[in-house]
């Protein structure tokens, strides 16, 4: 695919669309950094790498800016049209959920910064377990999402797609339990708000990852069928 | 949260393009010249033109190799694809103009109406009435602006008196929006225009003799883009009573003016479609190549 253009211009901004993906990349690997360090750090109650992730939360929002100025810059230069105009949408698109899983992180890390573990308990032990299998579960699917914009996989995209039906039952099972443990009055308030706040990030952020899948296969195909749109 | 499904691949030949446009076969595609039966919907089902088969060879090179394809009518159609690929060779067969060129063979049938305008006995002048054309660079005759639609009317016949005549071209400005900018000279001489004047002119001397087809090869090539924006407004306007075959260089415009596109690439039409998806999600890799590659 060397020789592209056969019109009056060939085409020079190649370089500059796959920069674009590389930019989503890049960010996506940076994001998904956070929230794995965002768990680690409930999980070990570990303070230091909290305030890690919140110094690096301004990297997040600065890569966003980066990549629409070059969004910009390769609209304004190239007006790209098929399935270029459809990479840039998409690249535009997934920028603007990535960074709203970059603020996840944020949120999970705060959470840890306000309110401590008190003591672990066997209970708060076993509600982690299931924070941290959905955890898991996210930090896959937001893993093959991005990576969907270095390589495009039918599969694995769908696969993500999918992944939101998963999780929906893995957080219903999570606030499920945890009210339980509220009702039995054998957890604290504060812990059990902690623990669905932070199943509810997870929650969120695998959405994230859904729309960036369809971003791929819009990018790919050219559209979804929103009919159905619940 | 919003739940989506995903609906089916929007073109069958999501699997082809999907190969090549995330690398993959080992052949490269766009090598061979082999291409795939056109896609898109060629069909209509009240087409006002409609071409079948329609071959050209000039000189026994075969420049137009099978186009299929209907044109409906209130529709503007707008041909693009490389230079050299047959665009206007194609406009002009169909007004037969193509048979003024030498050692030319046409073959195929092309039906304005239903009616075959290549059948035997056909003569091929009788209804270029019916069908007419604007050309790349505007070419009024050197005469005064009223003249050049005047002269339509008188040699079709569609004209009795002077007066009716008069009344006539002052209808024929109006309905090309151009009556207020040349009723008050309208004598004066046609060549004393602006390029983007004169190309609105050629355009209103072709609605003249109330054609129901319009063929414009590249109408907006010579002009500046704000002419070029006028006769793209004038286009719009007049989709509403006339057919519009519009071969156009400017994606933009093609983009902009044109309900239906066909892409025309050695001859071949590769894909039609509307407009607004072949240029976000051609089906042809071919087409995606050329459109993309080819934004300005
Ligand atoms: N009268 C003619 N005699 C011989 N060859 C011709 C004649 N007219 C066109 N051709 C050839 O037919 C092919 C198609 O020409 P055509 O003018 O239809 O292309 P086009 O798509 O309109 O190109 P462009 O965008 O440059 O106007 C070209 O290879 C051209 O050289
Ligand atoms: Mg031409």
């Amino acid at each position: 695919m060397n020789d592209r253009g056969e019109g009056h211009t060939f085409k020079r901004f190649d370089g500059q669309l796959s920069n674009l993906h590389l930019m989503v990349t890049k960010m996506g690997q940076s994001v998904h950094q956070q929230v794995q360090d965002a768990l680690t750090a409930f999980r070990t109650q570990d303070i230091a790498l909290a305030q890690k992730v919140l110094a690096r939360h301004s990297d997040i929002d600065r890569m966003e800016l980066a990549a629409d100025a070059e969004i910009v810059e390769v609209i304004a230069r190239n007006s790209p049209l098929a399935s270029d105009l459809r990479l840039v949408v998409a690249v535009s698109k997934s920028v603007g959920d990535l960074q709203k899983i970059g603020e996840e992180a944020t949120r999970m890390a705060l959470l840890l910064e306000e309110i401590r573990l008190e003591s672990s308990t066997p209970l708060i032990e076993s509600l982690m377990d299931g924070v941290d299998r959905m955890g898991v579960l996210v930090l896959s699917h937001l893993d093959t999402a991005v990576g969907l914009f270095d390589q495009w996989d039918e599969q694995k995209a769908l696969y993500v797609i999918a992944g939101h039906q998963r999780m929906d039952g893995d957080f219903q099972a999570e606030l499920h339990r945890v009210m339980t443990c509220l009702l039995e009055e054998s957890l604290d308030v504060k812990a059990a708000v902690r623990l669905v706040l932070l199943a509810k990030s997870l929650d969120r952020i695998i959405h994230h990852a859904l729309n960036l899948a369809e971003y791929a296969m819009f990018e790919i195909y050219g559209g979804f069928d929103l009919s159905s749109e619940a | 949260m919003a739940q989506r499904t995903l609906g089916p691949p929007l073109f069958s030949g999501a699997e082809v393009a999907q190969k090549i446009l995330r690398g993959g076969p080992e052949q490269d595609p766009f090598a061979s010249d082999q291409l795939a039966p056109s896609v898109g919907e060629w069909r209509s089902p009240k087409p006002r033109v409609r071409c079948e088969d329609l071959r050209v060879r000039f000189a026994g090179r075969e420049v137009l190799k099978g186009v299929t394809l209907d044109i409906g009518r209130n529709e503007v159609i707008s041909v693009i694809g490389p230079s050299g690929a047959g665009k206007s060779t194609f406009l002009r067969c169909l007004n037969r103009m193509v048979e003024a060129s030498e050692h030319c063979e046409v073959q195929g049938r092309v039906f304005l109406d239903g009616e075959d305008i290549y059948a035997p006995g056909v003569d091929a002048v009788s209804f270029r009435g019916r069908i007419g054309m604007v050309f790349p660079k505007p070419n009024p005759y050197p005469k005064s602006i009223y003249e050049n639609v005047a002269y339509g009317l008188r040699i079709h016949g569609l004209v009795s008196c002077k007066s009716e005549e008069s009344s006539l071209v002052e209808l024929v400005f109006r309905q090309a929006g151009l009556w207020r900018e040349f009723s008050r000279r309208l004598f004066a001489p046609a060549l004393s225009l602006t390029a983007g004047e004169q190309q609105r002119l050629c355009i209103a001397r072709a609605l003249a003799v109330n054609p129901e087809v319009i063929l414009m090869d590249e109408p907006c090539s010579s002009l500046d883009l704000g002419s070029g924006a006028k006769i793209e407004q004038m286009i719009d306007e007049l989709r509403q009573a006339y057919t519009i075959v519009l071969v156009s260089h400017s994606l933009k415009s093609a983009a902009r003016v044109s309900q239906r596109t066909a892409f025309i690439r050695q001859g071949r039409l590769v894909e039609v479609g509307p407009t607004d998806r072949m240029f976000t999600t051609p089906s042809h890799p071919l087409t995606d190549r050329f459109i993309s590659g080819c934004s300005e």
